[in-house]
């Protein structure tokens, strides 16, 4: 039996279509019920949803074999787990953004809004560049448009909020998209369940 | 006390007790604390560099012991011939880094000396000896640093990028390339490392690829004799051993053959060692050094035990203390354990009820 940490919401949906795809199927998974957990002997596989930022939580404790993860999750927790495949799905980018026009003061730290604190501090501490992070769970834009900070390090999709609040990306820190992530201890022993998961999703990956 | 009764750690500490001083380990005690200067100057060969330090009386900096093999090194610096230890000890670092720090309780050994191959098939030999007594199956990962700094070496580096240990580590094929090339490491040398890290196979077909892939690096040729030969004869020895390339641990520290055991009750590695010549050296007290430390948490699907008691002593109001001192007595000479009380606990189990 395979156990697979899925993340709410509609990344979670299409990652599960695709292992649907790839002969893992389970009943009512996708039903709007309040169930959490869903189990299909048959194919070998137990689905539970979580919260997206907690999925590497449940990979690392090995409560889930493998589960499925954008790339800024999986950096900002610093999990220890394997990443198996790229899932090409989910795509965004890292980037550090600003108000237009923004001009960098470097004769003080930079102050950095962000709901990725690690990230940020890595990817400064890289260029030297010292900073102020300032913690936030949300509305991130809003941040350098009131003057609580300078900058922000977030994920940019389409760029249409930036845009609509005269912001634009200063830089780009890394790509990300979605990654199936596997426990280290359970790929000793669930190996041959796991490569046939990962041989299988390979072929339901969408194009390039 | 009966076995059953002693807890996980216990059990599995007087196992290997037993095992290690067989193979002729003597036992190792050491203090809570050590000078902060023992760590001060060995940075880089600490795992984590974060130690709870606090001062004493007369103005010395002292901290917690984050590491064990420092404090043995250090006591083994005489140089002479060979130390073989093990000890059973707290060490006190965070949980990851950044992380809270916690107490680990760490049983292991270590080799400090004159290290042949023998003493470091002994070690891996009692490292896979060890995981068998953890219970249930268990795999042992090797492998050597010298695969990884010889591909460094090539690459005119001492040690490959972080961003690409990284990849290493997390066996991200995906990103390799692209992280290859933002380090400045050519596309030939990143597809000869997803080859090596794709691979499956047997263990001889790996070290094989290896050969292949890297014949130009004496490192990684020596690193593939070692490795295929600590395989074969642990292998013949019963014990359930795989090499694992992604297993890159950290080559300011180690310098060898490096390992790491995974029990299938757990979901982290409880056991890691490895060869540490660098530090021994540094600290003149011989030739080389191998050891491991197996941190053994009770495992996380160990049934919980069925019963916390085997006797409830179940006393009406006004029983004479010495009457149920007397029964509680003959009750434990009896081999049981009692809990003498008035009222059934709610929260604690027992094998049987009697009344008194």
């Amino acid at each position: 039996m395979l156990n697979v940490a899925l993340p709410k919401g509609r990344l979670g949906e299409k990652v599960y279509k695709m292992l649907e795809k790839a002969g893992y199927a389970c009943e009512d998974v996708l039903k709007d019920t309040r169930k959490l957990v869903f189990t299909d002997e048959k194919n070998g596989v137990s689905y539970f949803w979580v919260k997206p930022s907690d999925v590497t939580v449940y990979v690392e404790h090995g409560v889930a074999d493998i589960g499925v993860a954008g790339r800024d999750t999986i950096l900002e927790s610093g999990a220890d787990v394997y990443e198996l495949l790229d899932l090409k799905t989910g795509k965004c980018r890292m980037c550090v953004a600003s108000v237009n026009g923004f001009r960098e003061d470097h004769s003080r730290p930079l102050r950095v809004a962000t709901k990725f604190a690690r990230i940020a501090e890595d990817y400064f501490a890289r260029r030297n560049r010292d900073i102020e992070v300032i913690k936030l769970y949300g509305s991130i834009e809003l941040a350098p448009v009131l003057g609580l900070s300078d900058v922000i390090v977030d994920i940019v999709e389409t760029g249409t909020t930036l845009r609509e609040n005269n912001m634009g990306v200063l830089e780009e820190i890394f790509p990300i998209s979605a990654r199936l992530i596997a426990n280290k201890a359970r790929c000793k022993f669930k190996k041959d369940e796991i490569e046939a998961c990962v041989a299988r999703l390979k072929k339901e990956l969408p194009d390039d | 006390m009966k076995p059953e009764q002693l807890s996980f750690e216990e059990r599995l500490y007087l196992s290997l007790k037993s095992l290690y001083e067989n193979f002729g380990y003597s036992p190792f005690k050491m203090r809570r604390f050590e000078e902060y200067s023992l760590y001060a100057d060995n940075l880089n060969f600490l795992r984590s560099r974060d130690v709870i330090t606090f001062g004493d009386r007369n103005g010395r900096l002292l901290a917690l012991k984050p590491d064990v093999t420092l404090s043995i090194v250090k006591n083994c610096s005489d140089g002479k011939g060979l130390k073989k230890v093990y000890y059973r000890e707290s060490v006190y670092r965070p949980d990851r880094p950044g992380g809270q720090f916690r107490e680990v309780n760490q049983i292991g050994l270590e080799c400090v000396g004159d290290v042949d191959d023998y003493v470091q098939l002994e070690v891996l030999y009692l490292a896979a000896q060890s995981m068998a007594a953890v219970g249930g199956k268990y795999v042992m990962d090797i492998s050597h640093t010298a695969v990884f700094g010889g591909i460094a070496a090539l690459c005119g580096r001492e040690r490959l990028p972080e961003d690409v240990e990284n990849c290493i580590s997390a066996r991200n094929l995906h990103d390799m390339y692209g992280v290859c090339a933002e380090c400045g490491i050519e596309r030939a040398i990143a597809e000869k490392l997803v080859a090596l890290l794709s691979c499956g196979g047997s263990d001889k077909q790996k070290v094989d690829l290896l050969r292949s892939l890297f014949s130009g690096s004496a490192d990684c040729m020596r690193a593939a004799d070692e490795l295929e030969a600590a395989s074969e004869s642990l292998r013949r020895q019963g014990a359930c051993v795989e090499i694992d390339f992604s297993l890159s641990d950290d080559p300011e520290y180690y310098n060898g053959v490096v390992f790491r055991g995974y029990g299938e009750n757990f979901a982290h590695a409880i056991l890691t060692g490895g060869r540490y010549d660098n530090l021994v050296k540094k600290f003149g007290a011989g030739n080389g050094g191998i050891g491991f430390a197996i941190c053994p948490d009770a495992p996380e699907n160990s049934a919980r035990r069925e019963h916390d008691f085997d006797v409830l002593l179940l006393c009406k109001e006004g029983t004479p203390a010495e009457s149920i001192l007397n029964r509680a007595r003959a009750i434990t000479e009896g081999g049981e354990s009692v809990y003498p009380a008035k009222a059934v606990p709610a929260d604690l189990k027992f094998r049987r009820v009697e009344r008194l």
